[in-house]
């Protein structure tokens, strides 16, 4: 089982874009694929049409009274389930903090999942917490979209410090650009810049697209509505390039 | 937790019956439906319907949209999907393709091929039901068969809920109860395709041969052997299109046990029809030793080249080919015998077996429990006596002869089963079965030693065997001596057990129980 992680301690960069339409892609090559909504707001939720509700809420789940298995639904699309968002998750940090060895309460709730799912992908609200740590240590990989500009890229060599640091097996680090804005100067400068200057970063940028924007509209991913757009062959490229 | 699936079939008279279904439905809940498509569905299980006790059901559904693909629905509800090429059935598991299907019953089957089970041809469209958000909550497929189809099933449609929404689809199958002309049962379309094919789970088995004890011997031990006989019949095919190499087993170990019972219990039978078998069946024995002796080597040759300590298990492939065409060479002449007449007149001999007016031999033991009794007793003195008289430096044809006396022993246990106490019978069977075992080891490992030796020199003759394969074969032999080795320590241990007074005494009470 593969654990990837949406990653990024600014809001609205795209983490819950990317979960959604990966977690689409990876089920449509036939992964059995798992997206958990960690985001209290439940946008990814709202996406798939699910009812941001789970029996028991975020505490049920973190001090197992109730089981994982039985919150999770099924999407539209085969091979691919999701783990609904609940607004008692907006307490995570207090009912993680609570537990023994907090940070990986995660990493062990999910390990009975492994049996049934061969991919997970975590969809992580923005800002640092327990939630985010936690996250790091259940992750294989961290997906970080990144905006461009420069600080974007000063926050990510923090985390690539901070993930370096941790007394345990560190989670990959795929960082890419998201919501890049070709009309604007500053990003194409941007971007061709430091993805010359860097290896550290992923080829593939998802661009600013307006079929992205359209997902809470049409609430699918964009492979759905939009099959033949820009964005969702980026999506694809992206995916594809974490494959390799 | 397995999703609940229903299952609704239409009433034959009743023509609308499925559209009135989905009529009902969209008053309540948002439905949509796809364009009908054609569909072949074939259903695959193992001749001992492995998958099937394991809670699995495989499908190759074949349709114009979608290819070949292989689906596999485990008991709590997963599937798994893998597009395949045509594949040629029955099909042993490396006839399969990588892929998720095939890894998740790799381990269930085994050696077992896969066999078509049940097919049908169908029109499907599959339906949706969406909740107020238009998200899909239950999905169901209706299917009907062609009228000239081979299977002819009733228009069915089958109702499984999303992962989640158990409550909705529960909602949904009570809505379609109340429509006339559709009605609800409790099997799916592949259980019914069994059965319009005339299989049911389990027909590998044959049906339990019923015994009393106060019944007549001669009509208990004609059951047996009539039941022996089925097993023949019923795994013929299968040994002659060399299936897998289960069938050859089965059908040979059958072929044993009745000739153990003819002997061991004949003599209540009446004697000419039992004589004129018997020559058959030491036949047809021997007749199918080489094949299966080889089919023993070739199964057993990925462990013993895991055992090697100095060669590479590739070292071994020259052998393996070798094994591989003496069994082509072997199984040509078995299917000849079986196509022969002399086999024809064997099976009709065995047919003819205990139905003869012909009084059976006079005797005392007249019941099915004394002479069960009698026969286990005898079996088991044979048994404790020649064990107790191996010593460290008994003649290894000793430790042989005890095996076929166990053997003797086994079969008319399994025989005399019904008649038996089963926590009783369990724990008999358990004590000879440890015997067995070691005893089956030692002798085993010394036949397969010498016929490594036999075979490299054959090898070595025609010169299909280059050097590392001889020495190769070299460390098998070596293997297979310290595994007889091993045995012959472990015997005096496992003889013990079961000449203990505690084994005695539950032997006893076995027996006691059968007279009745
Ligand atoms: N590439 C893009 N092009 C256009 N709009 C985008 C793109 N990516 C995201 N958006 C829009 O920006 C908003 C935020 O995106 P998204 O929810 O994916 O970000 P997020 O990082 O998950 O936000 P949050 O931190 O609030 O969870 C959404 O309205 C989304 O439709
Ligand atoms: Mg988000």
């Amino acid at each position: 089982m593969r654990v990837l992680a949406t990653y990024n301690i600014k809001g609205g960069v795209g983490k819950t874009s990317t979960a959604v339409n990966l977690a689409y892609l990876s089920a449509r090559d036939g992964s059995r694929t798992l997206l958990w909504d960690l985001d209290p707001q439940g946008a990814a939720s709202f996406i798939f049409r699910i009812k941001p509700r789970v029996k028991g809420g975020g505490k049920g789940l973190v001090r197992r009274t109730s089981s994982l298995e039985d919150a999770i639904k099924g999407t539209d699309f085969d091979d691919l389930d999701l783990l609904p968002a609940d607004f008692s998750y907006r307490n995570l940090d207090l009912l993680l903090d609570a537990q023994r060895k907090p940070v990986r309460r995660l990493r062990q709730l999910l390990r009975p999942l492994a049996e049934d799912y061969d991919t997970v992908i975590l969809d992580c609200p923005p800002g640092i917490s327990l939630v985010s740590e936690s996250v790091m240590y259940a992750a294989d990989t961290l997906l970080i979209p990144l905006i461009p500009a420069r600080l974007s890229l000063r926050t990510f060599d923090q985390l690539t410090d901070f993930v370096k640091a941790l007394d345990d097996r560190p989670p990959s680090l795929a960082a890419f650009f998201s919501m890049v804005d070709r009309r604007k100067r500053l990003h194409r400068d941007v971007v061709t810049a430091l993805t010359a200057e860097r290896d550290d970063l992923l080829r593939t940028a998802i661009p600013n697209a307006t079929a992205i924007e359209q997902m809470a509209e049409q609430r699918a991913p964009v492979g759905v509505f939009a099959p033949r757009s820009v964005a969702a062959a980026c999506y694809e490229a992206l995916w594809a390039e974490l494959q390799t | 937790m397995p999703d609940a699936t229903a299952y609704f079939v239409a009433d034959d008279a009743d023509t609308v019956g499925l559209a009135s279904a989905l009529d009902a439905l969209a008053q309540r809940f948002s439905v949509e439906q796809s364009v009908a498509r054609s569909l072949l569905r074939t259903w695959l299980d193992t001749d001992d319907w492995l998958l099937h006790k394991a809670g699995m059901v495989l499908e190759q559904r074949e349709s114009t949209t979608d290819g070949l693909r292989l689906i596999l629905r485990r008991a709590e509800g997963r599937e798994h999907t893998q597009p395949v090429e045509v594949i040629t059935w029955p099909a042993r598991i490396d006839a399969l393709p990588p892929g998720p299907v095939r890894a998740q019953i790799e381990g269930v089957v085994g050696i077992r091929a896969l066999l078509p089970v049940a097919s049908l041809r169908a029109l499907r469209r599959d339906v949706r039901v969406m909740n107020e958000d238009r998200k899909t909550v239950v999905r169901m497929a209706i299917e009907s068969s062609p009228k000239s189809g081979a299977t002819q099933l009733p228009d069915h449609l089958t109702v499984s809920a999303v992962r989640g929404y158990q409550a909705q689809a529960d909602r949904v199958t009570a809505r379609l109860a109340t429509v006339t002309g559709i009605f609800a049962v409790a099997t799916s379309p592949y259980e019914q395709a069994l059965q319009a094919n005339g299989r049911v789970f389990g027909d590998d088995v044959p049906t339990p041969v019923e015994m009393s004890a106060s019944m007549p011997a001669r009509n208990a031990v004609t059951a047996v052997i009539h039941s022996f006989l089925s097993t023949v019949e019923r795994t013929l095919g299968g040994v002659i299109s060399d299936i897998d190499t289960e069938f050859l087993h089965d059908f040979r170990v059958a072929i044993r046990r009745s000739r153990s019972t003819l002997k061991l219990s004949g003599d209540v039978l009446a004697s000419g029809p039992a004589e004129q078998l018997s020559p058959d069946l030491k036949w047809l024995g021997d007749l199918t030793s080489p094949t299966r002796d080889l089919d023993v080597y070739i199964l057993g040759l990925p462990d013993m080249a895991d055992g090697l300590q100095s060669a590479a298990p590739a070292d071994l492939d020259p052998f393996r080919d070798y094994l591989l065409s003496r069994r082509r060479t072997e199984f040509r002449l078995l299917v000849r015998a079986l196509r022969s007449a002399r086999f024809r007149r064997a099976l009709d001999h065995w047919r003819a077996l205990g139905l003869e007016t012909e009084p059976s031999n006079p005797g005392k033991l007249t019941s099915a429990g004394e002479l069960a009794a009698d026969r286990l007793s005898r079996a088991h003195r044979r048994v404790t006596k020649r064990g107790s008289a191996i010593g460290a430096d008994s003649a290894p044809e000793e430790l042989h002869d005890l095996r076929k006396r166990c053997k003797e022993l086994r079969y008319l246990l399994e025989i005399f089963r019904p008649l038996h106490d089963p926590a009783t019978h369990r724990a008999v069977l358990r004590d000879l079965k440890a015997l067995q075992e070691v005893l089956g080891e030692f002798q085993d490992s010394e036949v397969q030693g010498l016929a490594v030796r036999e075979f490299a020199l054959t090898m070595l003759s025609t010169g299909s065997a280059p050097a590392r394969t001889v020495l190769a074969m070299g460390e098998l032999a070596a293997q297979l001596s310290a595994h007889q080795r091993h045995a012959r320590t472990a015997f005096a241990g496992s003889f013990a057990v079961f000449n203990s007074a505690d084994s005695k005494r539950r032997f006893r009470e076995v027996t006691r129980g059968s007279s009745g």
